[in-house]
């Protein structure tokens, strides 16, 4: 994970992108991309949970997520879009974590949003890459789109 | 690989899933895979023409490249009102046929520039679901599954007009469904 940062490294390197991005994780759903043993894609909803400066999201041992991170870390997420089709997405590993103190942080961020889970590991998610944008304009003749991309300088360097 | 029509006529309950998910937000979420083996994740607009589903893609986005190299996908539709769900996995074949390009661009409900790719997407395997019990601790999932049994039969005249992304020959004629409960 050399290359990945934490969501706090992130968060302090684009607290704008991180920001808004935030507020799109918060509604509670989020897609992940993984791939399988065979090479192929996989997406599915998840929980991410914001704990200050981690991303943790508890995944079930059940869901094909699961093996797919054990066996290849790297991910993409893209949040739900919000209004003016507003659109985060990432990339980088995730990780299992799960230890009692970042099981009981996201066992706190769980149940501010009534989130149920059972039979689940933490994993902490790192990033790489992040991307935002939104429409201006939408549905009228003078439609932009304002974008912003981050890269970690150390996977670019 | 099957057809979106093949597979509705297969399993129509399921197929009306995903047409009431799109109904209500006509949005899902693509998963594709670049050449260094990591996954990618957009959002697209499902396009249904004549019972085949498609999807068109700008000339810069770089999942293009992925369906043209492989052109293997995974889509989920955004959960329902119950956390209903849609999931498929399959490939994605390249429209080369000038006349089916048209019939999708004129059928979507966007714009669609000339430059864009448009693939036709074949299911290879389907999952639907819902929760019982929503809200409560002993929720649980009802999942149905479907998945494409492969045999070498003659493409029909209009699947002759696409041109496979990658190496699908085979089409699939039956599936076979299973239901589970339970996480």
């Amino acid at each position: 994970m050399s290359n990945c940062v934490t969501w706090g490294e992130f968060a302090s390197a684009e607290p704008d992108i991180t920001r808004r991005g935030e507020e799109l994780l918060r509604v509670g759903v989020a897609y992940i991309a993984t791939t399988a043993r065979d090479g192929s894609p996989r997406v599915s909803p998840f929980t991410p949970l914001i704990c200050d400066d981690r991303m943790i999201a508890l995944l079930g041992k059940h869901t094909a997520k699961y093996p797919c991170l054990l066996r290849d870390p790297r991910f993409a997420i893209h949040a739900v879009l919000g209004d003016s089709d507003e659109e985060f997405m990432l990339l980088g590993e995730a990780l299992p974590s799960d230890d009692w103190s970042t099981r009981i942080r996201a066992a706190i961020e769980a149940r501010k949003i009534d989130m149920t889970s059972h039979n689940d590991v933490a994993f902490e998610f790192r990033f790489s890459f992040a991307h935002w944008a939104v429409w201006h304009g939408l549905g009228t003749g003078n439609i932009h789109r304002e974008s912003r991309t981050w890269r970690n300088q150390k996977e670019a360097a | 690989m099957a057809t979106w029509e093949e597979f509705a006529a297969a399993e129509p309950d399921m197929a009306k899933v995903l047409r009431h998910l799109l109904g209500w937000i006509p949005i899902a979420y693509l998963a594709t895979v670049r050449k260094d083996g990591s996954p990618r994740v957009h959002p697209f607009v499902p396009i249904f023409a004549e019972d085949r589903m498609y999807i068109a893609i700008p000339e810069w986005s770089p999942k293009r490249f992925d369906l043209r190299n492989h052109g293997r996908f995974a889509m989920h539709a955004l959960p329902g009102k119950r956390d209903d769900e849609f999931y498929m996995t399959g490939r994605a074949t390249l429209i080369e046929d000038t006349d089916t390009w048209k019939l999708v661009s004129d059928t979507a409900k966007h714009d669609v520039p000339k430059t864009d790719d448009i693939f036709e997407l074949h299911a290879e395997y389907v999952m639907t679901a819902h929760w019982e019990n929503q809200g409560q601790p002993d929720t649980y999932p009802v999942r149905q599954e479907w998945r494409a049994t492969l045999a070498t039969a003659v493409n029909g005249a209009r699947a002759a007009k696409v041109k496979a992304a990658a190496k699908p020959k085979t089409r699939a004629v039956a599936g076979s469904r299973v239901t589970r409960r339970g996480s």
